[in-house]
């Protein structure tokens, strides 16, 4: 089980620095640089490569003393969950913490697989520096626990502004650590969820019930809007394979990562070959439909970052009456069968996660109530930007009324 | 039918930031291949662009240099193709949201009148790597040195207004003296750092329309620039005379054979916004620091020039065509030398003299400290024009003062009228016919007088007291 879950594990004696993060194990999937370990993104493309750094992310967390215990197995390059095994490794309790790319909601989607939890924090407080995605507008390093209080403290760590990534907000983090440092009381507050009046509930039988569980618990559950939130999934097929496609230029195999071993007729020829002996075909179909969108149908590109910027300012809206909008993570009966093929089957698993990839705003998959399978169905929970602790605090007490503690 | 071209020029300039344009690598391309590299511009897998802040006040300056509107805010895109040399599999360019727009630069046309054409927009780009093609034994390999790679520039597009192979070149020109003026750029089209790539098309004289062009590059030089629009010009209207249709395709000048010849179609490939630069939005007061420290321009020098050192319009024009030689002439001025002789001394015996020296303004061992002291004792006729001379000439030869060489080397001037009388008693006594040719009117004799007069001194007799004597007594 252990050899299939982790594809390489960390042979080095494990840190002796001493901080908040001793006696944490992490694994890390293979898209985040560790200096010295395989690095492939689980692509063809990298195949061999080796991180000659540490992201930055994985610094921070090496500093506060965390261990570093492997590698986990992803999906080609971050895009959807096929041979992902990052949710096996905190369900079999072979690691407390996995980080994991989250680009559409590959983070939320495993710990709703697994019933842990999984926690995509704000765009804009944890670098990126060293990650290796494909969109880079969208994808925050997720953290699967099946603890929230080690979630908060990993995310802790891990946020922090670093000048080589551009798209920090200093602002946003100096609000997310004083957010995460003092952690507020919950008892007498009075907490509203949303329900994005735009998204029929009538979809989920199980999201009701716990809906309804909440409002028996003393939440108040209203509705908001988020208007154009049916495009959501459209803006985000548009803008990530445009930007998918930029990302993957520079595997052209000039540098590093796979070159064809064939014989070749010119530059051309071997760019040809080598790409097409480097991507699976989900990657291969998301990067086409990347290049359609950038060279024939950029209107479509223009309009898709328009609407784009009319979900944040939705969600900001709404924002203004409620502390958290609540979704379910997946609409399918079995989120186990979250491996898509196509990209049309991406964009179908993952509907429901990818709003706050392109808004940017902190969510965390939780398990839900106890269904009549004896199953969890997970709730998704979506925080105010750079609001990060709040969000977490209110999971953690979410939480416990699933489970019957409260 | 008679035809008229319609030209629009693409002018590339280097930026000489100490850093590329977004990481720390050395901007230096030259060096030993693929020795100022990075994981950014190798663009390694996890890498991030982050814009160098010298690099942004370097454009902003030379765009102030080009009159331009500097746009509160700007941003990069992505321009999308591939090929071996550009790491990242697009090329970091601003082509929605450019750094500048509008401008303009003044040009004296054919019959010297100034006319100003008009900038379309600057923009920041970075450079690509540099292909070097080899062979090991017989099979051909191609390498990459990425030193290039990253490396800043910035874009100056012209409106499509010039309309000539003159106003084209004299159009370089001007760009080039006034972003030099600013010290961002070294704008040599020799070495590289400048480049120029022009698009060419024609219409029937006086007509309005804007027909399909033609791209020309690989003009090294200002010059090539002037021959290959000439020459394209000319094969376009030989190709519409025959009947042919211009297609939109690309062209490179063959400087041996003096042709423009097909490379491939003009190749226009997608062009998006980058979401990892962060968006350019400049302050108020960020802009006003630049604007503080842009250096005054060669148009105003000129009029500071003549209103206060008294020059005439055309000795201002050339004592401001280049920075360093302004500042060199302002600097002799400030130490004291006439301002008109130090001007026409500059211009007519140094520069020539640094030429066959080798040396240049900046790195001569003519400090402006040395030349004003030659020139003051010039002025006060301590020493005439030809030691003048030859003091400049021993001035390169020594390090020391214009005045030690004078008295080393015995140039003071005599001015001593008792020991001049003595060498005018021997010249008429010598010339008896020169001097009867004088007095029966022919003045212009006096010129032969004192040129041996002159010849008698070793060139050290002050010649107007010589021919003041001279003038006593034949009267």
């Amino acid at each position: 089980m252990k050899s299939e879950i982790f594809t390489y594990l960390n042979a080095s004696s494990p840190t002796l620095m001493d901080g908040p993060m001793s006696g944490i194990s992490v694994a890390i999937e293979p898209n985040i640089s560790v200096k010295n370990w395989p690095t492939n993104a689980q692509s063809i493309a990298l195949e061999n490569y080796v991180a000659l750094e540490d992201s930055t992310l994985v610094e921070r967390l090496r500093n506060a003393g965390a261990t570093l215990k492997g590698r986990t197995s992803m999906s080609e390059l971050g895009l959807g969950l096929n041979n992902d095994t990052g949710g096996d490794a905190i369900k079999n309790e072979l690691s407390d913490v996995v980080l994991k790319t989250d680009t559409t909601g590959e983070t939320r989607m495993a710990a709703a697989v697994c019933e842990c939890f999984g926690f995509k924090p704000s765009y804009g407080i944890v670098s990126r520096l060293g990650m290796i995605g494909l969109v880079p507008s969208m994808e925050s390093c997720g953290i699967l626990s099946d603890s929230l209080q080690t979630i908060s403290e990993t995310a802790c760590i891990m946020a922090g502004s670093d000048k080589p990534d551009s798209s920090i907000d200093e602002s946003g983090i100096d609000r997310a650590i004083s957010g995460f440092k003092k952690p507020e009381k919950l008892q007498d507050r009075h907490i509203s969820a949303g329900i994005i009046r735009e998204w029929d509930t009538g979809k989920s039988k199980e999201f009701e019930q716990a809906m309804t569980i909440l409002r028996k618990a003393g939440i108040q559950i209203e509705k908001i809007s988020i208007k154009d939130f049916s495009l959501a999934r459209t803006v985000h097929n548009v803008i990530g394979t445009v930007e998918a496609s930029s990302s993957a230029g520079r595997f052209d195999s000039v540098r590093y990562g796979h070159r064809t071993s064939g014989s070749v007729k010119n530059w051309n020829d071997m760019y040809i070959k080598s790409r097409s002996e480097s991507f699976g075909p989900l990657v291969k179909a998301y990067l086409f439909q990347g290049g359609y969108f950038q060279y024939k149908k950029y209107n479509t590109f223009l309009d898709a970052c328009r609407i784009r910027a009319c979900l944040i300012e939705s969600i900001n809206k709404a924002f203004e009456t409620v502390d958290i909008i609540v979704l379910p993570v997946s609409v399918r009966a079995e989120a186990s069968a979250e491996k898509p093929d196509t990209v049309t089957d991406l964009y179908d698993s993952f509907s429901l996660t990818l709003l706050a990839n392109l808004t940017g705003n902190p969510s965390i998959s939780i398990p839900g109530p106890v269904n009549v399978n004896g199953g969890r169905p997970a709730v998704q929970l979506i925080g105010q930007r750079f609001d990060d602790a709040h969000l977490l605090t209110i999971a953690e007490h979410i939480s416990k009324i699933f489970t019957g503690a409260m | 039918m008679k035809y008229e071209a319609v030209i629009g020029l693409e002018i590339h300039i280097q930026l000489n930031s100490a850093t590329k344009m977004f990481c720390d690598c050395a901007n230096t391309p030259g060096d030993d291949p693929n020795t100022n590299i990075c994981p950014v511009c190798l663009w390694m897998p996890g890498a991030l662009p982050v814009l160098s802040r010298e690099v942004l006040e370097k454009a902003t300056l030379a765009c102030l240099a080009l009159s331009c509107d500097i746009q509160n805010e700007s941003a990069f895109d992505q321009k999308v193709y591939y090929y071996p040399d550009l790491p990242k599999g697009f090329q970091l360019s601003q082509a929605h949201k450019p750094l500048a727009r509008n401008g303009w630069v003044e040009i004296q046309d054919e019959e010297g009148k100034p006319k100003k054409l008009h900038l379309h927009h600057v923009h920041m780009e970075e450079d690509v790597a540099k292909l070097v093609h080899e062979t090991e034994g017989r099979i051909p390999i191609s390498l990459v040195d990425f030193n290039r790679a990253g490396t800043p520039l910035i874009e100056v597009v012209t409106e499509p207004e010039l309309k000539s192979p003159y106003d084209a070149m004299e159009f370089l020109k001007a760009v080039r003296n006034q972003v030099r003026y600013t010290g961002c750029a070294d704008c040599s089209m020799e070495s590289g750092t400048m480049r120029c790539d022009a698009n060419i098309s024609i219409r029937p004289e006086g007509s309005d329309q804007l027909n399909t062009k033609v791209e020309v590059k690989n003009m090294n030089s200002i010059h090539h620039v002037g021959d290959a629009i000439a020459y394209e010009i000319k094969r376009q209207i030989d190709c519409i005379n025959s009947g042919e249709i211009i297609l939109l395709h690309t062209r490179l000048w063959d400087p041996e054979k003096h042709v423009t010849v097909a490379m491939r179609a003009k190749f226009e490939g997608p062009c998006i916004p980058d979401p990892s630069v962060s968006e350019i939005v400049l302050t108020e007061t960020w802009l006003e620091e630049i604007k503080s420290i842009l250096p005054e321009m060669p148009a105003q020098k000129v009029k500071r020039f003549v209103k206060d050192y008294s020059l005439i319009h055309d000795e201002a024009v050339l004592m401001s065509s280049e920075r360093k030689l302004s500042e060199f002439f302002e600097s002799v001025v400030k130490l004291g030398a006439q301002t008109r002789m130090a001007a026409s001394w500059i211009a007519t015996q140094l520069l020539p003299a640094l030429k066959v020296h080798d040396q240049t303004l900046a790195d001569s061992v003519v400090t402006p400290e040395r030349f004003a002291g030659l020139i003051k004792m010039l002025e006060k006729n301590e020493i005439n024009s030809n030691s003048a001379k030859s003091v400049l000439e021993k001035l390169f030869d020594t390090d020391k003062t214009p005045e030690e060489i004078v008295e080393k080397f015995g140039f003071r001037q005599v001015s001593d009228t008792t020991e001049l009388e003595k060498i005018v008693d021997k010249i008429i006594s010598d010339n008896t016919s020169a001097v009867n040719n004088y007095k029966n009117g022919n003045k212009k004799s006096i010129g032969f007088l004192v040129g041996q007069a002159m010849k008698v001194s070793h060139g050290k007799a002050n010649p107007k007291i010589i021919q003041e004597l001279i003038r006593k007594r034949l009267s």
